[in-house]
């Protein structure tokens, strides 16, 4: 039950500090985390352990490749 | 040869585009990734270019993947070490109409194998029916094309996307002895796979920014494979947080989900470190019928961390990582595999550099 209120009031605090964006927060927004698909240098994790975590795919990877058997 | 004529067709659109010069924004990026572990090595290299002149901007990649693996067999056959190299490369083509919309065009090729599982696979067919004349080793490559349309509904705020995928990939086919005609044949050789997805990105405020994104994955003889993900970004001063989660799901029987967690410093005005952990998990692979190869159920966690410097027109970021993998018993059809789909301890490292100019 508390879990729920708690979730509750997380939602709740999260519509309340919508507001617009102001030109001075675009040097916030623009820092490497804020870039959800980074590449290069904004990127945080090994691209290659795709290979491992075969689920955690974050786009249609097609012409992934593969192997017969790995169906 | 028609993976690698594109490959020539972009590493040589990439020297075209450098000798003209674009009079827009330019930027060069390199990227260099290792997974390892003690019997497997996979390093890939990445050097991309992108410019821009006038509504159009031109991306193009090129790619290098090393593989080196220590093959050993569970019953029969002999160790061997295995090295294969696979060329990647990529062309987008990006028109940008007003303010709030634009639309891509994506094709990309490669040619060798696309991981590492695939080479040690065909290693223990090569050596199971590698003696028979009608056996032939693989040649893996596929081709890829894609669209994709971005509106900024919101200008620096708020972003949508939609994209669709098409490829086709020539695969290292599994083999198996045909007992009524006396000799062994392959498996599927080629697979076509098309998807597509949309993503929404909002900043809710000057330190807020959510992500959400729904993708579709169609391969050959298989059912739609559908991943969401979902992610959330605050700022506090010099730290901020990022969580981020993910839920796949193919029938019959193929889920997986996904938790990370990344907390980011910036300890100077140019300099930030970051620290992350992530927790993965799967059902396992879809089984098809009988002996096969398929992964059994897996559950990883890594642990991840770097280092930033980012000048406005210079960064170079560096990370490393320690990743677990722990798979369940393999069942009596696949326990040829074993020695493929035991529990590793893997590093990570990755290191990139960019430059605007």
């Amino acid at each position: 039950m508390h879990m729920k209120w708690m979730f509750l009031l997380a939602v709740a605090a999260v519509f309340a500090s919508c507001r617009p964006v102001a030109i001075a927060d675009q040097a916030t927004l623009s820092r490497p985390i804020f870039e959800f698909g980074g590449n290069g240098p904004q990127s945080y994790e090994c691209s290659l352990t795709n290979q491992l975590e075969t689920g955690r795919a974050s786009s249609s990877n097609v012409a992934a490749g593969g192997c017969a058997s790995c169906r | 040869m028609k993976t690698l004529a594109h490959f020539l067709l972009v590493a040589g659109s990439v020297a075209s585009a450098a000798e003209l010069g674009f009079s827009g924004p330019q930027e060069i990026e390199v990227t260099a990734e290792a997974l390892s572990a003690d019997d497997i090595a996979i390093r890939s290299y990445r050097a991309s270019y992108a410019g821009t002149e006038g509504p159009w901007t031109v991306e193009a990649g090129i790619g290098f993947i090393q593989y080196r693996e220590t093959y050993v067999p569970v019953l029969f056959g002999t160790t061997e070490e295995l090295a294969e190299e696979t060329l990647q490369a990529d062309l987008t083509f990006t028109r940008k109409f007003n303010e709030q919309w634009s639309a891509s065009l994506l094709v990309s090729a490669y040619d060798g194998f696309s991981d590492y599982r695939s080479i040690w696979i065909s290693e223990y067919y090569r050596q199971l029916f590698g003696a028979f004349p009608d056996y032939h080793g693989p040649d893996p490559h596929g081709q890829s094309i894609g669209a994709k349309a971005r509106w900024d509904y919101l200008p620096g705020t708020g972003r949508a996307e939609l994209s669709f995928n098409f490829g086709r990939d020539e695969i290292a086919p599994g083999w198996g002895f045909n007992s009524a005609i006396g000799k062994p044949e392959p498996g599927v050789e080629s697979l076509s796979t098309a998807g597509g997805g949309a993503r929404v990105e909002q900043a809710l405020n000057g330190w807020l920014k959510t992500d959400a994104a729904i993708a579709l994955r169609h391969i050959t003889d298989r059912k739609t494979r559908v991943s969401l993900n979902h992610s959330w970004v605050v700022a506090a001063g010099p730290l901020a947080f990022r969580l981020s989660g993910g839920y796949s799901e193919e029938p019959p029987s193929f889920d997986s989900s996904y938790v990370s967690a990344l907390v980011e410093w910036t300890f100077l005005p140019h300099w930030s470190a970051n620290v992350g952990y992530r927790i993965y998990q799967d059902s396992g692979e879809i089984a098809s019928s009988g002996f096969d190869a398929l992964a059994p159920p897996v559950r990883s966690t890594e642990i991840f961390g770097g280092l930033a410097w980012d000048h406005g027109d210079f960064a170079v970021s560096a990370g490393v990582g320690l990743l677990a993998t722990d798979y369940d018993a393999l069942s009596e059809d696949n326990e040829f595999f074993g020695n493929l789909y035991r529990d590793r301890d893997w590093l990570t490292f990755r290191l990139a550099a960019s430059h605007r100019f």
